[in-house]
C-alpha cells in the first residue's frame, strides 16, 4: 500500500516541479516590435527616431481638418489677401469659411485649429523621444555625432513647433519631455517661450549641418543650420530683437547656400520642378511611393481641393481637371487685387501668380480642337457654330468661344470671387502622382529665402539699416520684377511681403504683430460678397442665353447676411486661436492646484 | 510563491497518508474482514469504526480487507462515500464479510463542480444544474441554446437565427464594457473550449452553470462571468450495452416578423409624406402597376429543412464504460434556395476502464467536421451586406422579377448591354431580379443578395482530454488530465462584378480564402480527498494545478480586378487560377500564442449535514502578450458557509419530512477576475518598428523611422469581480415541492477603458482600468412534482431579476459610444449611472397642438427643436426579468412537454425606415398609429429627431412558447418481442407561439451582432417557428 502513496506522491510533485518551475512558458514575445528598453540605444536607433520626427512633421503638414488640410486653413484663412471660397457661403469648406470672415460660428470647436494643434504636440512628442533618450537631462547620452546632429535637429524642430504655437495661441504649454498619461500641463507665459524657443534654436545651431550649396536639394528637405538660423532670425523678429535677427539672418544672407530664383523661374516656386531648388529653406519632402501606399502624407490633394476651381467648363492643359464640383475655389481679395494692380499690374509676379479672369481664358493653352458646337443665342435658341482649334485662336476669337470659361448653367454666378485668380499655388499636371488625376506630390513649403530677406529688410527697417536691408527688400522686388523701392521704411516692407508671401502663412501673423489686423481685416465684416459673372452670358439666364458679347468678368456684389449675425473682426479676441475645445475641456484651469489650460481672452 | 505552494503541498499529502492510515489498537479483542460493493468488488478505503469511540478505527486496504481491535460488546460502523453506511454488531464474530450497498440517492444527487464533484445537498455556493431530460429532444442543434430558460439567472442571447449560429450565454447580468468576453467560461469535461455550439444536446449528461463568485472562484481569473461546466454522457453499468438511433426531421418557418407596409398603406404614406404623386399619376409614370404588392418577407422565407440523426451505443460494467455517438445535422434553412445551410457531423467518443482497483483510465473525444454558409445580415447599407433587412425596406410596388428587358430601369438596361451580371432567377431565362424604382440606393431585391452570396465556411475540430485517476487509498484520487484542441477552419468567398442599382452595383471580382489553425492543450494535476470522520465531520479537500498552451495562426489571400482569373466556370473559381492581372492581397501569418499557469485548492467542511463550510483559494498566472511579468499574478479566494436548518435536532424531532422535506440556507463571498478582456500586450508601449518613414534625399528612396506604440501601462490587470450570494433551497411534502431562492450583488471593477491623454503628451489614446459596473438580482427556482394515479406531472418555472449599472466611468472618457443606425443621431452609450449600452436619443412627449411631435428637453420642460443635450435615456435591451416555465407530464407512455421562456422590462428599438432614404418601407405600426400616439406621417418623415427619440424604442417584453411537444413510448412488453429495447416516436412544435407587442422582428435575435447594438434590430435572421418530428429507438 505504501509503495501506491509513494507513487502516487511523486507522480503529482513530478507534475507540479516540471511546469512550475518554468515560468519562462509565460514569457512570449511579442511580433514584429521591438522591446522599448531595447530601442534607443545605437546611432542607427537615433537616426530611426529622427526619421519618427519628419514623418509626423509632413504628417502634420498634410493632416486633413474636416474638408481641408487644418495647416492651410489656420495659417492663411485668416489673411487678408484671400477669400475662402466654396460652393456657396455655408458650403463644404465649413471652418475655412467660419475663420475667413470671423463668423460668429468660428469657436474653439473648429476641426482644423484642434488637428493642428494635436499635430504640433505629436510633433514635439517625437521629438522628445529623440532628445530624451540620446541627450538625457545633461547630453550624457549623447555620445557620438550622429546622435548629437539627431538631438540637434530634433531640438531645432521643437523649439519651431514650440514657436509656431506661442505666434498662434500665445500661451500654450511649454513640454520639454515625453510627459506621462496623467500629466496636466499648464500655459507657459509667452515671452518666456519666445525666449526658450530662441534659446533653443541657438543650442541646437552648433550641431546642425550646413546646406551644401544652392544645388544642395536634400538640404532642403530638413532641418540644417541654414534654416534653424532663418527660424532663430524669424523668432527674434517677432521679439522685436531687432539687433539679434539682423545677426541671425544675415549669417543665412552671407551663407551662399541660397538665392531667389530668376524671375523667369516664379513659375516653378511651388511646383514639383522647384522641388529645393536655391530658394527653398525647409520644405517637406513629398515623393510618391507606391510601394507604401497607406502613407498618404507621401503625396498630398487636400491643399489642392481648397485651391481647384469649381464651375470652369474647360481647363488650362497646364492645370489639373479637378471633377466638377470639386474644391474650394480660394480666390484674392478684393483690397488685395486693388492693391497689387495699383502698385504693379504687369510685373511677372502679378501675371504669373493673380491672374484675371480674361488672362485665365486667353494667356494659356488649351486643350481645345477645332469643334463644333451649340450655342445658345440671346433667345436661347441653340445654333451650332464651328471653333478653331485653340493654338490657332486669336485672343478676341477666344474671348468669344462658347467652349471656354464659366460654366453658368450650374451657377450664374461663382461664390466669392473678384474677378481674379490664385494661379500661385495652383496644382499643375505635372505635379501629379502616377496614375492619378487630383493627387500631387509637390514640396511644401514652411520657410523660403524671400521671407528671410524680407525678415531681414524688417528688422533693418527697425533696428536701424546700413543699406543692407533696402538692398534685401529690392532683391525680392526687382525678382519679382516689380518697381523698386527708394528707400526702407515699413510700409514698403508691409506691402512687398504681402504680395511676395501671399497665401504662404505669414500674413495674419504679421498683421497682428504690427497692430494692423483690426484695420487690414475690417471689411471683412463687411456685408458684401463678390460673386463673378460672365458677360457672355445673359445675367440669370442660368447660361441659357448669351448676350453676343466676349467673356469678360462682371462682379456683383451680394449681401450674404452673415455679418448681421455677429462676424467680422474682434480686437482684443481674435489675435489668438482658441485653444481646441476637448482640449481644455479635458484639461480645464484650476486655480487651487494650479494646473490645467486656461482658455485665451474672449474665448472662454 | 511556487515553493510555498509546494511546501503546502507536501505538508497536505502528509496529512492525507496520516488520515489515510488512521489506526489505533489497543483493546481487547481482534476483529477481521472484507468489505465489498454490490457486484463484490472490493470497497478501498472503507471506514471501519468502533460506534461510540470513533477513535478506534480501521480503513479498509487495496482488497477491501480490515483488521481491528475491539472492546467487547462493541458495534462497528462501516461507512464510505458512495455506499449506504451499516452498523453491525460485533458479537463474537471474529470474520466479517461486508456489502455494501450503493447510496443512490447521494449518487443522483451529486453536481459537477470545479475539479470535482459534489453532493447538492452539499454545496454552498449557487449552483444551476440542467440535466440530460432538459435538453433532450430539442430542435436545436445549438447547446447553449438548449439552456434558455431551463436555469434561472442565466440569459441566453441569440444574434442570428441563421444555420448554425451559436447563442451567447450570460451569467447573471452583463459586466464589462469590453465587445468580447462577456460570456462565462465554458468547460466541457475538464476541458476548457471556445464554444459550445458543437455539441449537440442530446450528448450531453448535465449542465452546470456556477453562478457565484464562490463556485466560479476555482476557475479564478477567468471566472468571472461564470463558468459553464458540461459533462458529455457516459456509458450506465449494466448487463448489457445499448444501440441507441435518435432522427428528427424538423421544418422551419418564418415565425414571429417585422410587419412592413403594404402596398396600400405604402403608397398612402409616401403621399402624405409629399414623394409620390396621385396614384393615377404613379400608374401613368410607371412608378407602380397598380398592382403588385409584394411581401418580401414571403419573397425570402420558404420552408427550410432539417434532419438530425444520431447513432450510437453505451455501455459499461464494474471496470469500464464506453458512449459512442454519431450525430449528423443537415440544415437548409428557411431562405429559399441553398445560400444558407449548415451541416454538422460529431462524434463523440467517451470511455474509461478500472485497469487496475486504483488506476482508472479514461478519455474524452469530440470530432467535429462543419460546413456552414449564410446570407449577409445586420447591416442597413446596400453596399455592404444588408440581404435580409432587404426584406423591410424595399417598397411593396416592386416587382420580385423584372420579366422582360423592357422592364429594367436604364441603368440595368445599360449593364446588360454591357455584358455586366444582372442578376435573375436561374430556371427563367431572360428574366431578372426587380429593384425599386422608386428608391435607388438600399431598396435591392434580397433574392439578389441571396444569389451572390458565396460565402463559405468550414472546418475540423477535435477536441478531447485524456486522464488518468489514481486511487492511492479510498477517499483520494488524484488526476491528471492532458486536454486538447485542434481547430482548422477554411474560408472562401467569391464575388463577381454585378449591377442593382447606383448604389448596389461591383465591378471587379473578387476572390478571397482564409485558412487558419488552432491547437490547444492544457496539463492539469489534481488531488482529491474526502473522508468522514466519526460520521459526523465530513472533510473534503482537494488541490491541484493547470498549465494550458494555445497557439493560433493562419494566412489569408485575395485578389480583386477586372479580370483576374483564366476562367469563370465555376471549377476556376480559386485564387490559384489567377492570370497575373489582379491586386492581390496577403494577410496573417504572424503566429500568436498565450499561456497561463494556475494552482487553486479547495477545502470543505461539513459538521453532521448541519453546517458546511468551503474556501476557494486560486492562483493564476497569464503570459506576457495579457500581462506585465511584474503584474502577472492574480489571487483569487472565496469562501462560502451552508446551515442545514432541516438537520437540526428541532427541526428534525418537531417536524414531519413529509411536510418540511429539506431546508438549507446559504451565504458565499469570492473574488473572479475576466481575463479575457486583456489580449495584444495591451501594458506594454512596444517599438512599431519601422512603421515611420521620411524621404530625405530627391529620389522615392524612404528612410524608416520608429516610435514607441502608445503609453506604457504595466499596472494593467484584468477586470475583477466581486460577488456576495445568499440563498435559501427548500424542499417540502416529500420533496415534491422545491424552491430554490438566491440573491447576489456582483460588482466588476477595473473595466478597460481607452481614454485620451490631455493633446499635449502627443498620444491620442491609452488604456486604463477605469471603469466599473454593478449587476444585482433574484433568482427563483420553482417546481412541483407529483403522481396521481399512472399520471406523473412536474412544472418547473424559474424566474430571475436583474437590476444592471455602471457605477463608475473615467471622469475624462465620460461615455463610450457604441452603436447607431444610418445617420441617426441615437445611439447606445455606456454611461455612469445608467445600464450598459442604453439607448440614447430624444424623449417623445407626444404630439403637441400644431400636430408636431413634442419632446423633453433636459430640464423636463416640452420643446419641439430638441438639441443634443436634450438626448437622455430611452431604454435599454437588458431584460430586467427573464423567466422560464416547464410542464412536463407522463402518462402510460405517453409524454408530453410544454416549455416557454419569456423576457419583460426591456426595449427595443426596430431599424428600418430612415430619414435620409425617406422612400424605404417603415414598420405598419407606424402606419397605424399615425396620427393617433405619434404625430402624422408629413410631420415626422422628414425628422431625424422623431426617428432618433423614444417614439420608436418599444417594450420587448415577450413570452415565447419554445416548445410543445408530445411523445409516444411504446409498451415494452411489444417491444422485446423485436429485440427492441425502447421505441418513442414525438411531435414537437418549437418557437410556435410568440406572445408580444414588439412590432419588429423576432424579440429574441434584436441585435446588430455586437455586444454595444444589443437591441437594435437591425435585420438579423429571424428565429423560425420549427414543426418536428422525432423518433428515438434503443436496442
Amino acid at each position: 500500500m505504501k509503495k501506491y502513496i509513494i507513487l502516487g506522491l511523486s507522480v503529482a510533485l513530478a507534475a507540479f516541479t516540471t511546469t512550475s518551475c518554468n515560468q519562462d512558458l509565460l514569457n512570449i514575445q511579442q511580433k514584429g516590435v521591438i522591446a522599448y528598453e531595447d530601442f534607443y540605444k545605437t546611432d542607427a536607433d537615433a537616426q530611426s527616431a529622427l526619421t519618427a520626427v519628419y514623418d509626423e512633421f509632413i504628417a502634420l503638414i498634410n493632416a486633413q481638418g474636416s474638408n481641408n488640410p487644418a495647416w492651410n486653413v489656420v495659417t492663411n484663412a485668416m489673411g487678408d489677401e484671400l477669400y475662402w471660397g466654396g460652393g456657396k457661403k455655408n458650403g463644404s469648406s465649413s471652418g475655412g469659411q467660419e475663420m475667413n470672415e470671423f463668423r460668429n460660428t468660428y469657436d474653439s470647436t473648429i476641426p482644423h485649429i484642434r488637428v493642428v494643434y494635436k499635430g504640433l504636440y505629436s510633433l514635439i512628442y517625437k521629438c522628445n523621444l529623440v532628445i530624451d533618450n540620446f541627450f538625457g537631462e545633461d547630453g550624457s547620452l549623447c555620445d557620438s555625432p550622429v546622435k548629437k546632429k539627431c538631438v540637434a535637429e530634433a531640438r531645432a524642430v521643437r523649439a519651431w513647433a514650440h514657436f509656431t504655437l506661442a505666434c498662434w495661441w500665445g500661451t500654450p504649454p511649454l513640454v520639454e519631455h515625453v510627459l506621462s498619461g496623467d500629466a496636466r500641463p499648464t500655459n507657459c507665459d509667452h515671452q518666456v517661450l519666445m525666449d526658450w524657443c530662441i534659446n533653443e534654436f541657438k543650442t541646437a545651431l552648433p550641431d546642425l549641418e550646413p546646406r551644401n550649396g544652392k544645388n544642395d536639394k536634400p538640404g532642403a528637405y530638413r532641418m540644417t543650420s541654414g534654416a534653424c538660423l532663418a527660424f532663430l532670425g524669424k523668432a527674434q523678429v517677432f521679439n522685436k530683437d531687432w539687433a539679434g535677427a539682423k545677426s541671425s539672418l544675415k549669417q543665412v544672407i552671407d551663407s551662399g547656400n541660397y538665392g531667389l530664383v530668376p524671375t523667369a523661374d516664379l513659375w516653378n516656386l511651388f511646383h514639383v520642378v522647384g522641388d529645393g531648388n536655391e530658394e527653398k529653406i525647409l520644405e517637406m519632402n513629398y515623393m510618391y511611393n507606391d510601394g507604401i501606399s497607406r502613407m498618404a502624407w507621401h503625396y498630398h490633394f487636400q491643399r489642392n481641393q481648397a485651391l481647384f476651381f469649381r464651375n470652369i467648363k474647360k481647363y488650362p492643359s497646364v492645370l489639373i481637371q479637378a471633377g466638377d464640383g470639386w474644391g474650394n475655389n480660394c480666390s484674392p481679395t478684393k483690397s488685395f487685387m486693388d492693391a497689387i494692380m495699383k502698385h504693379e499690374p504687369n510685373s511677372a509676379r502679378r501675371k504669373a501668380w493673380f491672374v484675371s479672369y480674361e488672362e485665365f481664358l486667353t494667356e494659356y493653352a488649351y486643350p481645345l480642337p477645332a469643334s463644333e458646337a451649340s450655342v445658345p443665342d440671346k433667345d436661347g435658341n441653340k445654333v451650332k457654330v464651328k471653333y478653331k482649334a485653340d493654338s490657332d485662336m486669336t485672343k478676341e476669337e477666344k474671348l468669344m468661344d462658347y467652349r471656354r470659361g464659366l460654366n453658368c448653367e450650374k451657377y450664374d454666378e461663382t461664390y466669392a470671387n473678384y474677378g481674379y485668380y490664385f494661379m500661385k499655388l495652383m496644382p499643375w499636371q505635372s505635379d501629379l502622382i502616377p496614375n492619378n488625376a487630383t493627387v500631387t506630390e509637390e514640396n511644401r513649403i514652411i520657410m523660403r529665402y524671400a521671407e528671410v530677406l524680407l525678415l531681414y529688410a524688417e528688422a533693418c527697417a527697425m533696428g536701424g539699416d546700413d543699406g543692407s536691408g533696402l538692398k534685401a527688400l529690392n532683391e525680392v522686388a526687382t525678382r519679382a520684377g516689380a518697381p523698386t523701392y527708394t528707400t526702407l521704411n515699413m510700409d514698403n516692407v508691409k506691402q512687398e511681403k504681402w504680395f511676395e508671401l501671399a497665401w504662404e502663412g505669414t500674413r495674419f501673423l504679421d498683421l497682428v504683430r504690427w497692430g494692423d489686423a483690426a484695420q487690414a481685416l475690417a471689411f471683412k465684416s463687411h456685408e458684401e460678397m463678390p460673386y463673378l459673372h460672365d458677360d457672355f452670358y445673359v445675367h440669370g439666364s442660368g447660361g441659357k442665353k448669351t448676350t453676343g458679347q466676349p467673356h469678360k468678368a462682371h462682379i456683383y456684389f451680394h449681401d450674404d447676411g452673415w455679418a448681421k449675425s455677429g462676424g467680422g473682426y474682434q480686437a482684443g479676441k481674435h489675435e489668438l486661436l482658441p485653444f481646441p475645445f476637448d482640449v481644455v475641456e479635458l484639461n480645464p484651469w484650476d486655480a487651487e492646484k494650479g494646473v490645467g489650460l486656461k482658455q485665451n481672452p474672449g474665448w472662454e | 510563491m511556487i515553493k510555498k505552494l509546494m511546501k503546502m503541498i507536501s505538508v497536505l499529502a502528509m496529512l492525507l497518508v496520516v488520515w489515510g492510515g488512521l489506526d489505533a489498537s489497543a483493546q481487547n479483542r481482534t476483529i477481521s474482514g472484507k468489505v465489498v460493493d454490490a457486484g463484490g468488488l472490493p470497497v478501498i478505503g472503507a471506514a471501519v469504526t468502533v460506534v461510540g469511540n470513533s477513535r478506534i478505527g480501521a480503513a479498509t486496504d487495496m482488497d477491501g480487507a480490515f483488521t481491528l481491535s475491539v472492546p467487547a460488546g462493541a458495534s462497528i460502523s462501516v461507512e464510505s462515500i458512495g455506499y449506504k453506511g451499516q452498523v453491525i454488531a460485533v458479537g463474537d464474530r471474529s470474520v466479517f464479510d461486508i456489502v455494501l450497498q450503493d447510496d443512490t440517492e447521494m449518487l443522483e444527487e451529486t453536481v459537477v463542480i470545479g475539479y470535482g464533484v459534489q453532493r447538492k445537498s452539499d454545496l454552498t455556493g449557487s449552483v444551476a444544474s440542467v440535466k440530460s431530460e432538459d435538453l433532450a429532444d430539442r430542435s436545436t442543434a445549438d447547446a447553449a441554446a438548449a439552456l434558455q430558460g431551463k436555469a434561472a439567472g442565466v440569459q441566453i442571447f441569440n444574434d442570428s437565427g441563421a444555420p448554425g449560429e451559436g447563442s451567447s450565454i450570460r451569467v447573471r447580468g452583463i459586466s464589462s464594457n469590453s465587445g468580447s468576453g462577456l460570456g462565462p467560461l465554458l468547460i466541457v469535461d475538464g476541458l476548457k473550449v471556445d464554444n459550445i455550439n458543437y455539441l449537440d444536446p442530446s450528448m450531453i449528461e448535465s449542465m452546470e452553470v456556477l453562478k457565484d463568485a464562490a463556485s466560479a472562484a476555482i476557475y479564478g481569473a477567468q471566472a468571472g462571468n461564470g463558468v459553464v461546466l458540461i459533462t458529455t454522457k457516459n456509458g450506465a453499468k449494466s448487463k448489457d450495452g445499448t444501440i441507441f438511433y435518435n432522427y428528427k426531421l424538423t421544418l422551419s418557418q418564418l415565425g414571429h416578423h417585422a410587419q412592413v407596409m403594404n402596398a396600400q398603406q405604402y403608397i398612402d404614406w409616401q403621399q402624405q409624406a409629399g414623394n409620390q404623386p396621385d396614384t393615377e399619376t404613379m400608374i401613368k409614370t410607371g412608378v407602380w402597376d397598380g398592382v403588385t404588392d409584394t411581401n418580401w418577407a414571403d419573397v425570402l422565407y420558404g420552408t427550410g429543412i432539417t434532419h438530425s440523426h444520431t447513432l450510437g451505443a453505451q455501455g459499461g460494467n464494474d471496470r469500464g464504460s464506453y458512449f459512442i455517438s454519431l450525430n449528423y445535422v443537415d440544415e437548409n434553412g428557411m431562405a429559399r434556395g441553398d445560400s444558407d445551410i449548415f451541416k454538422r457531423f460529431t462524434a463523440q467518443i467517451n470511455a474509461d476502464y478500472k485497469i487496475k482497483s486504483w488506476f482508472t483510465v479514461g478519455t474524452n473525444t469530440s470530432i467535429e467536421r462543419r460546413q456552414q454558409q449564410k446570407i449577409g445580415e445586420h447591416s442597413e447599407y446596400a453596399g455592404g451586406s444588408a440581404g435580409l433587412l432587404g426584406t423591410l425596406v424595399i417598397d411593396p410596388l416592386t416587382p420580385v422579377y423584372f420579366k422582360s428587358y423592357d422592364e429594367l430601369p436604364l441603368g440595368m438596361k445599360d449593364a446588360v448591354d454591357k455584358g455586366v451580371k444582372v442578376y435573375g432567377p436561374a430556371d427563367h431565362p431572360g428574366w431578372y431580379y426587380a429593384v425599386s424604382k422608386i428608391l435607388e440606393g438600399d431598396g435591392i431585391n434580397p433574392l439578389i443578395y441571396r444569389d451572390r452570396n458565396q460565402k463559405k465556411e468550414e472546418g475540423w475540430n477535435i477536441r478531447g482530454t485524456l486522464f488518468a485517476n489514481f486511487t492511492p487509498v479510498k477517499g483520494l484520487v488524484i488526476t491528471s488530465r492532458l486536454g486538447y484542441r485542434i481547430n482548422q477552419k477554411y474560408e472562401s468567398d467569391y464575388t463577381e462584378p454585378y449591377y442593382a442599382n447606383a448604389k448596389s452595383y461591383a465591378t471587379t471580382y473578387s476572390i478571397s480564402a482564409n485558412s487558419s489553425q488552432t491547437y490547444y492543450y492544457q496539463w492539469e494535476n489534481f488531488a482529491n480527498y474526502s473522508v468522514t470522520l466519526a460520521q459526523k465531520h465530513a472533510i473534503g479537500a482537494m488541490i491541484g494545478m493547470s498549465f494550458s498552451y494555445n497557439d493560433s495562426r493562419g494566412v489569408g489571400a485575395s485578389l480583386t480586378g477586372e479580370d483576374p482569373l483564366k476562367g469563370y466556370a465555376e471549377n476556376f473559381r480559386y485564387l490559384s487560377q489567377d492570370n497575373g492581372s489582379g491586386t492581390k492581397g496577403i494577410s496573417g501569418g504572424t503566429p500568436s500564442q498565450s499561456t497561463q499557469l494556475s494552482y487553486f485548492g479547495r477545502l470543505t467542511y461539513s459538521y453532521d449535514n448541519r453546517y458546511s463550510v468551503q474556501t476557494n483559494f486560486r492562483a493564476d498566472a497569464f503570459d506576457s502578450s495579457k500581462l506585465s511579468p511584474k503584474n502577472r499574478w492574480g489571487y483569487f479566494p472565496s469562501v462560502s458557509a451552508g446551515w442545514t436548518v432541516s438537520n437540526e435536532g428541532f427541526i428534525k424531532d418537531n417536524v414531519s419530512r413529509s411536510i418540511l422535506s429539506f431546508l438549507k440556507f446559504r451565504g458565499s463571498w469570492g473574488i473572479n477576475g475576466n481575463i479575457s478582456v486583456l489580449s495584444g500586450y495591451p501594458y506594454s508601449t512596444s517599438i512599431s518598428y519601422n512603421s515611420k518613414t521620411y524621404q530625405y534625399g530627391t529620389d522615392n528612396t524612404l528612410s524608416l523611422g520608429s516610435v514607441p506604440d502608445g503609453l506604457a501601462n504595466p499596472n494593467l490587470t484584468w477586470e475583477t469581480s466581486v460577488q456576495t450570494d445568499f440563498g435559501m433551497d427548500l424542499r417540502m411534502f416529500d420533496n415534491r415541492l422545491t424552491l430554490g431562492v438566491d440573491w447576489y450583488n456582483k460588482d466588476t471593477k477595473d473595466l478597460l477603458v481607452s481614454i485620451s491623454p490631455v493633446a499635449e503628451v502627443g498620444i491620442s489614446r491609452t488604456t486604463v482600468n477605469a471603469g466599473s459596473v454593478k449587476n444585482t438580482g433574484w433568482e427563483f427556482e420553482l417546481g412541483w412534482q407529483d403522481t396521481i394515479g399512472d399520471l406523473h406531472y412536474s412544472i418547473n418555472g424559474n424566474l430571475s431579476t436583474l437590476k444592471n449599472r455602471v457605477t463608475y466611468l473615467e471622469p475624462s472618457v465620460g461615455h463610450q459610444t457604441g452603436s447607431s443606425f444610418g445617420n441617426m443621431k441615437f445611439s447606445t452609450w455606456f454611461e455612469e449611472g445608467y445600464p450598459v449600452w442604453f439607448f440614447r436619443g430624444y424623449r417623445y412627449a407626444g404630439i403637441g397642438e400644431n400636430g408636431l411631435a413634442n419632446y423633453y428637453d433636459k430640464d423636463g420642460n416640452i420643446t419641439q427643436a430638441p438639441v443634443d443635450a436634450d438626448m437622455g435615456y430611452m431604454g435599454c435591451a437588458l431584460p430586467p426579468v427573464t423567466f422560464g416555465l416547464t410542464l412536463h407530464l407522463d402518462w402510460k407512455g405517453l409524454d408530453f412537454t410544454l416549455f416557454g421562456t419569456g423576457a419583460a422590462g426591456h426595449q427595443l428599438m426596430p431599424c428600418v425606415y430612415r430619414v435620409d432614404h425617406s422612400q424605404i418601407n417603415a414598420l405598419t405600426y407606424f402606419y397605424n398609429e399615425s396620427g393617433k400616439s405619434i404625430p402624422k406621417i408629413e410631420n415626422i418623415w422628414q425628422s431625424k429627431e422623431f426617428w432618433s427619440s423614444s417614439a420608436v424604442v418599444f417594450s420587448g417584453d415577450y413570452f415565447k412558447i419554445k416548445q410543445i411537444q408530445l411523445g409516444y413510448t411504446l409498451p415494452k412488453k411489444w417491444m422485446n418481442k423485436v429485440f427492441i429495447k425502447d421505441l418513442r416516436i414525438y411531435a414537437s412544435m418549437d418557437d410556435w407561439f410568440v406572445i408580444t407587442k414588439y412590432p419588429g422582428f423576432d424579440p429574441e435575435t434584436a441585435s446588430t451582432g455586437s455586444s454595444t447594438g444589443l437591441g437594435l434590430d437591425k435585420g438579423s435572421y429571424p428565429n423560425s417557428k420549427k414543426l418536428m418530428f422525432g423518433v428515438n429507438i434503443s436496442f
